[in-house]
């Protein structure tokens, strides 16, 4: 169930598990990916905090450490394959768009 | 000056983009939202400035919590870092607000906001409406008019129109919500916004305000003579619930767990309940005369029909009581005439009519069907027509009891006269003078 709801990912998302490819405080991820996309993508409090905890259940990443009112999250093997498969899903587009466009 | 304000708000749990809208024009008024109760919205005065409003939601947030949880502290932290600051909070609803020119939103994906919402609903406010759907129709029910005594008062009626629209009402906010989630869930799968609250909320604004007006005639109607006790009633309700709501937060202070102060405040709520109905209930019971006209004592020149006016009683009584009863509604004009003896109860003769005028020919069937027993009487077996053009009557039921079995009158009719039902129980077996007489008096002529 948890799997197939992110069959495919959101931009927020995608950044989101792209941050966690290191061992990252949850709150620090905000401004990471306003740094990493120049501000092109930015991530509510509530959406953040949520997506999570969502993808903590989905096995998509784990806790690592907790200092006071901060928890740190690291990227699983599960969490690495559906950046991956996104990225592949995003290839098979943009190839499509090369086979018919270019 | 003023340094707090207080207002009732009547905004539904889901629509926060009208709260966050409205939070905005008030602090741009100079009032921002402190505290959320369930009976008004706090505001502190403040400089009229530019506030942003976010209104979220985190469906572990209760208000008998005795402290934030760790997750609810830790998800305040992560809107404190975006520049968010919790205003107040109504159950699961967290109002934040920034001082940010631009603040990055708190919600920016639309799939997990509507998430977060209809989880927080089905926690709370689903479970609570379900609730009071229930016990509305449970009311409903068992007020329904089973019985004649039921159309004797106006109030019966308004009672439950009041009860009807409130249902409606609650239905159509169920229906309203429901509605507002599958439209959001369609626009956010295909990558839209939430939508707009729709116009079953205003609606059931509209039905909750004409819902108040029967209540408000029962009262008038019910307290009347005793205005005091309305405002009473009320008071007595605002502040069970204020009483409530503070020790709610007191307990919550003395750090009782979740459960410890759910019961605790459920026990001390129910039993003050408790306490004032039982109080009112015996002031009412006690002037009883403000609210029922029971049966007054009368003498015998002022009922219609006496045993005196067919034959003379058997025993010389010193205590014969005469009862007369009236009762007057939208529906019927009832008068009731009883005579019988404190005393020998058993040997007396006694007598007993009662004349019901029908105001409302459309429900003449069904109240002859409430006074006989019987919803077809023509094809009943109990209730035979006798008049056979004996009297000016439309029909003329005798009760066709069972040898040997027990009853309180001898004889028993129904008599059916244009408007008007008559219902005579006489205590002995009557000669055709006797009941000639008996129907002469009660205003059904003999043809002979």
């Amino acid at each position: 169930m948890a799997r197939e709801k992110f069959q495919t990912l959101t931009e927020q998302m995608f950044y989101i598990l792209l941050c966690l490819r290191e061992e990252c405080c949850g709150m620090d991820i905000m401004e990471k990916v306003r740094v990493i996309t120049g501000g092109r993508v930015t991530i509510g409090p509530g959406t953040l905090y949520n997506l999570l905890e969502n993808f903590m259940t989905a096995g998509m990443i784990r806790e690592t450490k907790v200092e006071g009112r901060k928890r740190s999250y690291v990227l699983t093997d599960v969490g690495r394959q559906a950046l991956k498969d996104e990225v592949a899903r995003m290839n098979v587009l943009i190839g499509d768009f090369r086979k018919f466009m270019e | 000056m003023k340094t707090k304000k207080r207002r009732f708000e009547g905004f539904l749990f889901y629509d926060y983009e009208h709260v966050a809208r409205h939070l905005e024009k008030m602090a741009h008024k100079g009032w921002l939202l402190s505290k959320i109760t369930k009976l008004y919205w706090e505001y502190q005065r403040i400089e009229p400035t530019e506030l942003h409003f976010a209104v979220t939601y985190f469906s572990e947030a209760s208000q008998w919590n005795p402290s934030p949880s760790y997750r609810q502290e830790e998800f305040w932290a992560y809107c404190e870092a975006a520049g968010w600051k919790l205003a107040a909070e109504w159950e699961q609803m967290q109002i934040m607000y920034s001082e940010e020119e631009n603040p990055v939103p708190v919600e920016t994906d639309e799939h997990v906001k509507l998430e977060m919402i209809h989880r927080a609903m089905k926690k709370a406010w689903i479970p609570g409406s379900v609730a009071l759907i229930c016990l509305t129709v449970y009311q409903l029910l068992d007020q329904m008019p089973t019985r004649i005594e039921w159309f004797f008062y106006d109030a019966n009626v308004l009672l439950l129109v009041a009860r009807i629209f409130f249902l409606l009402y609650l239905v159509l906010q169920s229906w309203g919500y429901f509605s507002w989630y599958r439209r959001s869930f369609r626009s956010v799968e295909n990558g839209g916004k939430c939508a707009e609250p729709n116009v079953y909320r205003k609606l059931a604004n509209v039905l909750i305000t004409v819902t108040i007006i029967p209540a408000l005639l029962v009262y008038i109607l019910l307290f009347g003579e005793s205005g005091w006790l309305v405002l009473l009633s009320a008071a007595v309700v605002i502040l069970l619930l204020i009483g409530m709501d503070r020790l709610a937060a007191l307990l919550r202070g003395l750090e009782f767990s979740k459960t410890a102060n759910i019961v605790t405040t459920g026990i001390v709520g129910i039993a003050v309940m408790a306490f004032v109905m039982n109080g009112l209930t015996s002031w009412i019971s006690d002037h009883r005369e403000l609210f029922i006209t029971e049966a007054k004592e009368v003498v015998a020149d002022d009922l219609l029909l006496v045993v005196e006016d067919l034959k003379t009683p058997d025993y010389e009584h010193t205590e014969l009581v005469y009862e007369l009863e009236r009762k007057q509604s939208m529906f019927i004009n009832w008068t009731k005439g009883r005579q019988y003896a404190t005393d020998l109860y058993d040997a007396f003769d006694k007598l007993e009519y009662q004349i019901y005028e029908v105001k409302t020919p459309g429900l003449y069937d069904h109240f002859l069907a409430l006074i006989t027993g019987e919803a077809m009487i023509e094809d009943s077996e109990n209730w035979r027509d006798i008049n056979g053009g004996r009297w000016e009557a439309d029909t003329v039921y005798q009760y066709q009891f069972e040898p040997g079995t027990e009853r309180v009158y001898e004889e028993l009719y129904v008599i059916c006269q244009e408007d008007r039902i008559v219902r005579l129980g006489i205590d002995w077996e009557t000669t055709e003078e006797e009941l000639n007489i008996s129907f002469e008096m009660l205003g059904i002529a003999s043809r002979h």
